[in-house]
C-alpha cells in the first residue's frame, strides 16, 4: 500500500458496498406465494459479477442470469481494486477476487460431515417413510453445498471466531444502523451493511413483498420486519429459519421493552431520519446478553422456563410469604429469583405472564450487576402484556444470588412496595426459607446419569400444560461451547421444527428419529409433553424408546421439584 | 440529553448520469479519481467519518443511479434522509436545468416533515475542464440556490479534488443542525390501568 492510500484508509475508514439492481429483479412483478423468498447466491466467474443471485424454483423469474443481486465496489471507479477494502454482507456480498484460500476452505468443508452429512441420506432413519418424505423436502432450501450449485466463496477472515458466531443487526426502514453485535468480527461497518440490507429489503418491499431468508453457502441470513426497524441475523449453524426469527423476535422484544412500540412509532412518525442507536445508548448490554443466551437457548424457542428445582414444600412457603395485601390494586407480578431461576411467580387471577415477557424480565436481572447491589426502581415495558406502555418493577437483591421483583402499574407505587418488602423479608427469614432456598441453588442442576439410562446423552422435555422445561447439565463433550454443543442443539432446533412443521411442512410429527454418526437424536411428542433427546448412536431404537420411556417415568416422579405448580394468584 | 455519541447522518446524492457523483464520493472517501466511467447500477454505499463542531459524525453517503432506468428504488432510497446533495455538471446545462426536477423528485419521495428547511447542498461538478466549455455560470447557479430557500453552493472538481472537502463538511453541518433541533422529547406515556385491560390468558399457568 502507497502512503497516500495509507493515509486514506487511516483518515476515513473507507469502505464501500454497491448494490446492483439487475433488470431481470428489478421486473420480477411474481405477487402471489412468495411467502418463502429464499434467494441463493454464489460468485461467479467475472470479477465484474461478484455475485449474482440464484433463487428456489418458487421464482423462477428471479433467477438472475445477467448482473448481480449485490457486487462488491471492488472497480467501480478505482481501478485498484486491492485497496478498496471490499463490503460483505457475510457470504452474501463479497468483493475481492473470487478465491479463498485453501485452508480456508478445507474448515469449510469440514463441519458438513458433521452436520450436512450427517443427516444427508444414508445416516437419516425417520419414524415414518411419510416423515422422512417431509423432512427430506423441508430441507430443500436449508443446507449449501449439495444443493447450492457452485460452491460457494467466502471471504477468508482473520478470525477463526467469525465462524460459528452468529451476528445480529437492527436497522431502521430508512437504513440507519441501530446495533450490531459483533463489530469486532465485521471488516465492514454496521453504517455500510445496514445500507445494503435495507436496499435489499427494499427490492422485495417494491413488489409488496417480504425478503424473509437468504441461503448462501453454508450461510443463512434471516430478516424479520417491524417497521421502523428490521432484523437480520446471519448463521452458519444450518438451524431453521425460523429458530433465527424467534432470536431476531426477541432482540425486537428487548427493544420494545426499553423504548415502548407507541414511543418508536411517534419518533419515526415524527422523523424517518431518526437515530435510535442514540436512545438505546447504555442498553446495549442488554441486547448483547440476551444474544449471548439466545444461542444455546431452549425456552426462547419453546417459550417455556425452566424454575429453580427445589423442594415443592419449601417453594410453596416461599410463595405464602409472598401473598399481597389486597390494597396493592395495580400489582402485576411478584417473582422470587434465585441465581437466575424463578423459585416463585405470583399473579393476578386475571393475568397470566406470557414467557417472553419473563423471559426479558430475567434478562435484565442477569445483565446488570448493579441491580444486585442497590435496591431499584425501574420502567420496563413487557410487550406481550402491553407494548404500548410501561410498567414498573420494584427490584432487590436479598442476597447475591435471590431476588425480589415486584412489577407493578402504578408509577407512585415504590414507597409502598419498599415498605411491603420489609416484611416479606421478615417472614421468609423468619422460617430461614430464604436460606433454604440458597442450599437449594446447588442442587438445582443434575446430571443425565441421574436417570440410570445408559447411552442417554441429553435430553429437553417440556411440560405443555405447565409450559415449562427441564433438562440436565451439558456433560462431556458437551459442557464447554464448541462444535459438539452446537451440533446437538442445532438437532435439536432441527427436531422442533420437524415436529411443528414449522418450514411448510405438510403435518407436524409426532415422532421422529434421526442417527448421525455423533449421536442418534429422538424427537416425542404427545399430549403432555414433549421430548427431544441425545442418544449414543449404537444405541438401538428400541433402546431409544425405551430411554424415553424412563424420562417420562422419571419426570413424572420428579415433577413436584422440576416444575413450579400450583402457585398462588392473588 | 446531550449525548456524545456518534451521530449518524444519511446523506443522499442526486443528480443526472455522468455528473460525477460517484467520483465526488470516491475523492472524498477514497481520495481517489478515475477518468473512466461505469454507471453506478443501483446504489452505492460508502462511509466517511468526520469531526464537525467537537462531534464524530458518521456519513453514510447513499450514491443513486443517475440513470432513469435504475430509478425503481425510489422511497426506500430516500427515506429518513438528513440531507440531500444536488450534483450537476457546469458543462453541461441540461444537467442544471435538471435540479428542479430532481430536488422536487426528492421531496415528494422523501417527505421530509419540514421541506421548506430541509438542507439541501448543491455542488456544480467538473470546474477542472477548459472554461470555453463552460455551459453554466456561476451566477446563474447561485441565483438558482438562493431562489430555492438559499442552498449553500460549491464548485467542485472530483478530478482535481477541488472543493470537495469544504462541500462536504458544510453538508456534514447542515445537516447537523437539523438533527440537533429534535432533541429526544421525554413525554411519559400514560400509565397504563391493569383493570381495564381484558383478561389475558396465555397458558403459562404457572
Amino acid at each position: 500500500m502507497s502512503a497516500p492510500e495509507a493515509d486514506a484508509a487511516r483518515d476515513n475508514a473507507p469502505s464501500a458496498a454497491q448494490l446492483a439492481l439487475p433488470p431481470t429483479l428489478s421486473r420480477a412483478t411474481s405477487t402471489s406465494a412468495l411467502s418463502v423468498v429464499s434467494v441463493e447466491s454464489s460468485l461467479q466467474s467475472s470479477p465484474r459479477r461478484l455475485l449474482s443471485s440464484r433463487t428456489l424454483a418458487a421464482l423462477p423469474q428471479l433467477v438472475a442470469h445477467d448482473g448481480g443481486l449485490v457486487k462488491a465496489a471492488e472497480g467501480s471507479a478505482t481501478g485498484t481494486p486491492s485497496s478498496s477494502r471490499p463490503s460483505s454482507l457475510f457470504g452474501l456480498a463479497v468483493g475481492g477476487s473470487p478465491r479463498s484460500t485453501p485452508s480456508r476452505k478445507g474448515k469449510e468443508r469440514a463441519l458438513p460431515t458433521d452436520l450436512e452429512g450427517g443427516e444427508g441420506a444414508a445416516n437419516v432413519e425417520v419414524g415414518a417413510a411419510e416423515a422422512l418424505r417431509r423432512m427430506k423436502r423441508g430441507k430443500g432450501g436449508i443446507s449449501g453445498p449439495k444443493d447450492g450449485g457452485p460452491e460457494a466463496d467466502i471471504v477468508a477472515y482473520d478470525h477463526d471466531r467469525i465462524r460459528n458466531t452468529r451476528q445480529y443487526f437492527v436497522l431502521t426502514d430508512a437504513g440507519k444502523p441501530v446495533f450490531q453485535s459483533h463489530p469486532e468480527l465485521n471488516e465492514n461497518s454496521a453504517t455500510d451493511l445496514s445500507g445494503v440490507a435495507q436496499t435489499l429489503i427494499s427490492i422485495f418491499a417494491g413488489e409488496n413483498d417480504k425478503i424473509r431468508c437468504i441461503n448462501r453457502g453454508r450461510h443463512r441470513i434471516a430478516f424479520v420486519l417491524r417497521s421502523p426497524l428490521y432484523f437480520f441475523c446471519v448463521s452458519d449453524w444450518g438451524e431453521p429459519e425460523h429458530i433465527l426469527r424467534i432470536h431476531l423476535d426477541y432482540v425486537h422484544l428487548q427493544i420494545l421493552s426499553v423504548v415502548t412500540s407507541t414511543q418508536l412509532s411517534k419518533a419515526f412518525q415524527r422523523r424517518s431520519n431518526f437515530d435510535l442507536s442514540r436512545l438505546l445508548e447504555g442498553t446495549e448490554n442488554f441486547l448483547h446478553h440476551l444474544i449471548e443466551g439466545a444461542q444455546y437457548d431452549f425456552n426462547f424457542i419453546t417459550s417455556t422456563l425452566q424454575p429453580l428445582r427445589m423442594n415443592p414444600v419449601l417453594r410453596e412457603a416461599a410463595a405464602a410469604s409472598l401473598i399481597p395485601p389486597a390494597k396493592f390494586r395495580d400489582l402485576l407480578y411478584v417473582l422470587l429469583i434465585a441465581d437466575g431461576h424463578i423459585v416463585t411467580l405470583l399473579r393476578p387471577k386475571k393475568h397470566s405472564i406470557h414467557p417472553s415477557d419473563l423471559h426479558l424480565l430475567l434478562n435484565m436481572l442477569a445483565s446488570s450487576q448493579s441491580l444486585r447491589s442497590t435496591e431499584t426502581w425501574i420502567p420496563i415495558c413487557l410487550p406481550k402484556f402491553n407494548p404500548a406502555g410501561f410498567v414498573h418493577a420494584y427490584i432487590s437483591y436479598v442476597s447475591a444470588s435471590l431476588g425480589l421483583v415486584f412489577v407493578s402499574a402504578d408509577r407512585e407505587a415504590f414507597e409502598e412496595l419498599r415498605a411491603w418488602r420489609a416484611s416479606v423479608v421478615q417472614t421468609l427469614e423468619k422460617e430461614k426459607t430464604l436460606l433454604k432456598i440458597e442450599q437449594s441453588i446447588p442442587q438445582h442442576s443434575y446430571d443425565v446419569s441421574t436417570l440410570a439410562c445408559p447411552g442417554l446423552l441429553h435430553f429437553i422435555y417440556k411440560s405443555r400444560q405447565l409450559v415449562q422445561i427441564t433438562m440436565p447439565e451439558w456433560a462431556e463433550p458437551y459442557h464447554t461451547d464448541g462444535q459438539d454443543r452446537r451440533r446437538v442443539i442445532t438437532m435439536y432446533h432441527r427436531l422442533h421444527d420437524a415436529v411443528h412443521a414449522r418450514s411448510g411442512q405438510s403435518a407436524p410429527l409426532k415422532l421422529m428419529y434421526m442417527r448421525t454418526e455423533h449421536e442418534a437424536y429422538l424427537a416425542w411428542v404427545t399430549r403432555p409433553f414433549e421430548l427431544y433427546m441425545t442418544l449414543s448412536p449404537t444405541l438401538s431404537k428400541s433402546a431409544a424408546v425405551a430411554a424415553a420411556n424412563t424420562i417420562a417415568k422419571w419426570v413424572a416422579a420428579e415433577e413436584g421439584r422440576i416444575f413450579l405448580k400450583d402457585a398462588p394468584v392473588f | 440529553m446531550a449525548s456524545r455519541k456518534k451521530v449518524l447522518l444519511k446523506v443522499i446524492i442526486l443528480g443526472d448520469s455522468g455528473v460525477g457523483k460517484t467520483s465526488l464520493m470516491n475523492q472524498y472517501v477514497n481520495k481517489r479519481f478515475s477518468n473512466q466511467y461505469k454507471a453506478t447500477i443501483g446504489a452505492d454505499f460508502l462511509t466517511r467519518e468526520l469531526v464537525v463542531d467537537d462531534r464524530v459524525v458518521t456519513m453514510q453517503l447513499w450514491d443513486t443511479a443517475g440513470q432513469e432506468r435504475f430509478q425503481s428504488l425510489g422511497v426506500a432510497f430516500y427515506r429518513g434522509a438528513d440531507c440531500c446533495v444536488l450534483v450537476y455538471d457546469v458543462n453541461s446545462s441540461k444537467s442544471f436545468e435538471a435540479l428542479d426536477g430532481w430536488r422536487d423528485e426528492f421531496l415528494v419521495q422523501a417527505s421530509p416533515h419540514d421541506p421548506e428547511n430541509f438542507p439541501f447542498v448543491v455542488l456544480g461538478n467538473k470546474i477542472d475542464m477548459e472554461e470555453s466549455k463552460r455551459m453554466v455560470s456561476q451566477k446563474r447557479a447561485m441565483t438558482w440556490c438562493q431562489a430555492k430557500g438559499n442552498i449553500p453552493y460549491f464548485e467542485t472538481s472530483a478530478k482535481e479534488a477541488i472543493n470537495v472537502e469544504q462541500a462536504f463538511q458544510t453538508i456534514a453541518k447542515n445537516a447537523l443542525a437539523q438533527e440537533a433541533e429534535t432533541e429526544l422529547y421525554a413525554d411519559y406515556p400514560d400509565p397504563i390501568r391493569i383493570d381495564s385491560e381484558n383478561s389475558q390468558n396465555y397458558g403459562c399457568n404457572c
